[in-house]
C-alpha cells in the first residue's frame, strides 16, 4: 500500500534507474597540491540515463522535446540521434546511454526525478575506482578508452565494468554531466587563475597539480571547462544523485 | 471599461511573456528577491535596455571594479539613454547578501535604485542556471570567498544578449556602442 501510495505521489520514481550507496570517502583534486576534499555518502543511478529513460521524460515534459526545446537551454544537435520527437528511431539504442543532452535537460531530467545532477567532487571521487575485480588499472583503462574514437552506436549501458559500489560504466562509455560544471578553472578567470590554467594542461605546469601522471583527470577538467550549458556533444550524456538522507 | 482595460493589460502582459525569444536569459523562471525586499522573477525584467553583471557584495577587489566599470560605462552614455537602460547585478552569495545587506551596499556605494536592481536568489541551483546560461563561472573558496569570471553582458530589452565584455582589460566602446545602438 505504502509502494503504492509513493508510486501516486512520485509517478516520475517508477521510471527511476536503480539506485546505490557510494560511501564517502577522501578525495585529492587534480588541480590542487595538498587539498583534501571530504566527500559525504550518496546515492548515484546504477547507470548512465539511457535514451529510453529520456524518452519517458520527454513525453511527460514537452518542453524538453527536440521541437520545443529554447536555444538557451539546448543547442540545434540537441538530440539530432532521435528520428523525431517521441521517437528514438534506432531501437537498438533504447538501452544505450542518451547522449546530446545539454547540461540545462540533464538538470531538468534530475530534477523531475527528485534527484540532481553529481557535483565534480562526488563525480571525480567516484571516478578513482575501477572494476571491482581488480582486472585493470582505472588509469590504464580510462586511457584506452581516451584514444579510441567514439562509436557510432553508443553500446548498452552496463557493457563495460562495475566498481565496488555496484555502480557501472563510470569510465568506457560516455562523458558525464556534473552540477558544477561552471567553476572556475579557465583562464581569463578575475582571479587571475591563469596559474590554475597553467597547472592543469601545460606539461610543465602540471608540476604544480597533485599528480601529474593522472592525465585522465586533467583532460576531464579540460572537458568540462570548456562546456556552455547548452552545449550537447555526441559522447556527453548524464546520470543522477540523492543525497543519503 | 475597466473590467475590458484590466483584460487587455493582462492579455498584454501574458503575450509580452509568451514573445519573449527562445534565446532570452528570461526563460529561465526563477524568483529573486531585490535590496528593496521585491521578489520579481527575470521576466520582470523585460523591456529595457540591460546591462548585466554577476558579482558578490562582500567582494573586496575584482566586484568593485565591475561596478566601477558600469558607472564608468553610463558615463559615456547620454542623459536620455542613461535612464532608460537598467543595471541589474545578481549576488552569486545569497547567505550573506540579503536584501538589507544589498540595500546597505547600493546606499553606500551612492547607486541609482530607481535604475540599479541587486539581487539574489536563495536556491544556489537558479543562481548556476543563470551563471551557465551566460557561461559565467563561480567557484566557493573556503569561508565566503569565491572565485569567479568577470563578465560585463548589455542584454535588449528581451534579455537577449548582444554584448559582452570577459575581461576588465577589454575595451568597454563595445558595450556603450551596443548600448547606443538598443536606444536608436
Amino acid at each position: 500500500m505504502i509502494r503504492l501510495l509513493f508510486f501516486i505521489f512520485f509517478p516520475s520514481l517508477i521510471l527511476a534507474s536503480d539506485m546505490v550507496l557510494v560511501k564517502g570517502g577522501n578525495y585529492n583534486p587534480i588541480f590542487v597540491k595538498e587539498k583534501i576534499v571530504r566527500v559525504a555518502n550518496f546515492f548515484i543511478d546504477e547507470t548512465p540515463v539511457t535514451n529510453q529513460e529520456f524518452l519517458s521524460f520527454v513525453k511527460k515534459n514537452p518542453q524538453w522535446k527536440k521541437s520545443n526545446a529554447k536555444p538557451l537551454f539546448v543547442d540545434s544537435n540537441y538530440l539530432k540521434h532521435w528520428k523525431s520527437d517521441e521517437e528514438v528511431g534506432d531501437k537498438s539504442l533504447n538501452k544505450s546511454p542518451v547522449v546530446n543532452v545539454s547540461w540545462f535537460s540533464a538538470k531538468a531530467y534530475c530534477e523531475w526525478q527528485g534527484k540532481q545532477l553529481p557535483t565534480i567532487d562526488e563525480w571525480e571521487y567516484l571516478a578513482q575506482f575501477g572494476p571491482a575485480d581488480n582486472s585493470k588499472d582505472v588509469k590504464n583503462l580510462i586511457l584506452e578508452w581516451y584514444s579510441q574514437e567514439t562509436p557510432k552506436k553508443l553500446p548498452n549501458v552496463k557493457s563495460t565494468f562495475k566498481n565496488k559500489f555496484g555502480v557501472w560504466d563510470v569510465h568506457g562509455l560516455i562523458w558525464e554531466w556534473n552540477y558544477d560544471f561552471n567553476t572556475t578553472f579557465v583562464t581569463g578567470e578575475s582571479r587571475g587563475d591563469s596559474a590554475l590554467d597553467k597547472s592543469m594542461f601545460c606539461g610543465s605546469g602540471s608540476v604544480g597539480a597533485a599528480d601529474a601522471s593522472d592525465y585522465a583527470s586533467f583532460m576531464r577538467f579540460g572537458f568540462r571547462s570548456s562546456l556552455k550549458g547548452n552545449y550537447t556533444v555526441a559522447n556527453l550524456g548524464f546520470r543522477c544523485v540523492k543525497g543519503e538522507k | 471599461m475597466k473590467v475590458f482595460l484590466l483584460c487587455a493589460l493582462f492579455f498584454h502582459l501574458s503575450l509580452q511573456a509568451k514573445d519573449l525569444p527562445g534565446d532570452s536569459l528570461y526563460q529561465i523562471e526563477s524568483k529573486w528577491s531585490t535590496q528593496d525586499g521585491r521578489e520579481i522573477e527575470l521576466k520582470d525584467l523585460q523591456g529595457k535596455p540591460t546591462i548585466l553583471a554577476m558579482v558578490y557584495f562582500s567582494c573586496k577587489y575584482v566586484c568593485p571594479i565591475i561596478i566601477s566599470s558600469i558607472q564608468n560605462l553610463e558615463s559615456k552614455l547620454t542623459k536620455k539613454n542613461r535612464n532608460q537602460t537598467q543595471v541589474v547585478l545578481i549576488s552569486f552569495d545569497p547567505e550573506k547578501d540579503t536584501p538589507e545587506a544589498m540595500a546597505a551596499y547600493a546606499l553606500k556605494a551612492k547607486l541609482d535604485t530607481k535604475r540599479w536592481i541587486l539581487m539574489t536568489n536563495k536556491k544556489e541551483d537558479k543562481i548556476r542556471e543563470l551563471a551557465a546560461a551566460l557561461s559565467f563561472k563561480y567557484e566557493k573558496k573556503g569561508e565566503g570567498d569565491y572565485t569567479h569570471s568577470f563578465m560585463i553582458f548589455i542584454l535588449d530589452k528581451d534579455g537577449v544578449i548582444k554584448a559582452k565584455i570577459d575581461s576588465a582589460s577589454q575595451d568597454k566602446a563595445v558595450l556603450v556602442d551596443a548600448l547606443n545602438k538598443l536606444s536608436l
